[in-house]
């Protein structure tokens, strides 16, 4: 299978190749009221309107990112949202029997890359959003 | 002659009476001073050859003495033996000639060399002896009687009055002499002195023409450099679109990698074209960048030479006004030199 690994600063992460439908430059948001906190606004994109998700946020990381310059467009079964990342990496091919699951965590999962470990976004931590 | 030396110094020894005297001048004083004092005189150049006209010369000595060759060439031996005794004391001699008369000599002397002689007198300062006489006549071969009777015609004076006269001729002329040997000097180091100003004024002026080719070169070379580094700076600007343009490649890559995963078994010939199309990014991004470092060093080298071709520019126009300053100066001293040079050329 292949990942496509994205920085957020210095930190790398990835997302399940098949679950992404385009990447795509950083474009003019609407913010919206009420929404969630880690919902930064709404995007057109080819002709859907869709939620754009902090993914710093989302992530967790210490050191809050906000200077986005590109959006993964992820597509899960009947709906789309957009993950606001800094910089796009690469597509990496791996075998899926890397991709571990972390012990006490359900849907969190690694895979160990140039022996450094960095967090697979997979169908199951995207779907728990 | 008038000759300098090489080291701009007159050749002495070559000068002669009638570069430092105005002989027509002297010859008038001469003239008027013998038939004044009724004592003849005559002045000789340094070899003995006479540079004046005889003034007042007696009969004796013209019509009887000079009139035989003996005694032409006593009274030369006469004249050389006294001219050396003046010329070795640097005084007026007075000594009897050959044919008993009283005479004087004078040397003309200027900065320590004899450059001539004043002879004179052909007087008397007692009463001839006729037998005396008539036997000098005999001697030279002239008619003794109308020796005697010449003889009897000339001037009789006191001693004093011919040590006077002597005296009067030794100092006019040497005062003649040393004015005209100053004005020579004078002239000749005006001369020397206002050719090297206009040498060392038409030098300055070339000099000057020069400063002003050399700031006007480093004026170009400021100019070029201004161009070399507005190319610079466009270069960057390019490798700018170069940049953005493989950032653009990459994302086209990056999404036809996403088409390919998504399309299966199908997509992947697909995908490996677009991971091609990625490292081509990737490559041309980093030419890009190389070239940009390369363009930056361009720009510092050229900064720093614009530093040092300013520092140079202000230096050589610096250079140039004082330049033109010391030409100026020059002109005024150059002019000065020239101006003294046609007062001490003025006779």
């Amino acid at each position: 299978m292949q990942i496509l690994t994205f920085l957020l600063g210095e930190e790398k992460f990835a997302v399940d190749i098949n679950l992404v439908d385009t990447i795509e430059h950083k474009m003019p948001i609407t913010t919206v009221p009420k929404c969630k906190k880690y919902v930064i606004g709404l995007i057109s994109n080819r002709g859907n309107v869709i939620p754009v998700i902090n993914t710093s946020l989302i992530l967790n990381q210490k050191n809050q990112i906000s200077d986005f310059k590109k959006l993964i467009i992820i597509s899960l079964e009947n709906y789309k949202f957009a993950l606001a990342v800094n910089e796009i990496d690469d597509v990496v091919d791996i075998e899926t029997e890397d991709i571990k699951k972390v012990d006490g965590n359900e849907t969190l999962s690694v895979v160990k890359l140039n022996s450094n470990i960095i967090t697979v976004l997979t169908y199951d931590e995207l779907k728990s959003i | 002659m008038i000759k300098m030396l090489a080291n701009g110094d007159l050749d002495l020894s070559v000068l002669e009476i009638k570069d430092v005297i105005d002989i027509e001048l002297l010859q008038r004083f001469q003239d008027n001073f013998a038939s004044g004092m009724n004592i003849a005189s005559v002045t000789v150049d340094k070899n003995g050859t006479p540079v004046t006209n005889p003034s007042s010369y007696t009969r004796f000595c013209m019509d009887f003495t000079h009139s035989t060759k003996i005694g032409d060439d006593r009274c030369a031996l006469s004249h050389k033996k006294a001219g050396e005794e003046a010329a070795r004391t640097g005084r007026p001699y007075i000594f009897t000639c050959h044919a008993g008369l009283i005479d004087f000599a004078a040397p003309i002397i200027v900065a320590g060399q004899l450059i001539g002689t004043i002879l004179g007198g052909q007087i008397l300062t007692a009463p001839p002896e006729e037998e005396k006489y008539r036997k000098i006549a005999d001697e030279i071969g002239v008619d003794k009687e109308g020796y005697v009777n010449a003889v009897k015609n000339v001037y009789m004076t006191k001693e004093e009055n011919v040590k006077s006269a002597a005296e009067v001729l030794f100092i006019v002329a040497n005062s003649f002499s040393r004015t005209g040997y100053e004005q020579i000097r004078l002239s000749t180091m005006s001369q020397t002195l206002s050719d090297n100003f206009s040498q060392i004024s038409s030098t300055m002026e070339e000099l000057s023409a020069s400063s002003v080719n050399v700031t006007n070169n480093q004026h170009n070379l400021n100019e070029e450099i201004m161009v070399v580094k507005e190319i610079s700076i466009e270069i960057n600007t390019i490798l700018d679109s170069i940049k953005s343009i493989a950032d653009e490649t990459k994302m086209l890559g990056l999404n036809a990698a996403i088409e390919a995963a998504r399309a299966g078994e199908a997509g992947r010939g697909f995908g490996v074209v677009a991971t091609e199309i990625r490292t081509l990014s990737q490559n041309s991004k980093e030419t890009a960048l190389k070239i940009m470092e390369l363009t930056n060093k361009i720009q510092q080298s050229v900064n720093k030479t614009m530093e040092t071709s300013n520092s140079t520019l202000e230096t050589t126009e610096q250079q140039s006004a004082a330049i033109e300053e010391v030409t100026a100066s020059l002109q005024e001293v150059a002019s000065l030199a020239e101006e003294l040079n046609s007062i001490a050329k003025h006779e």
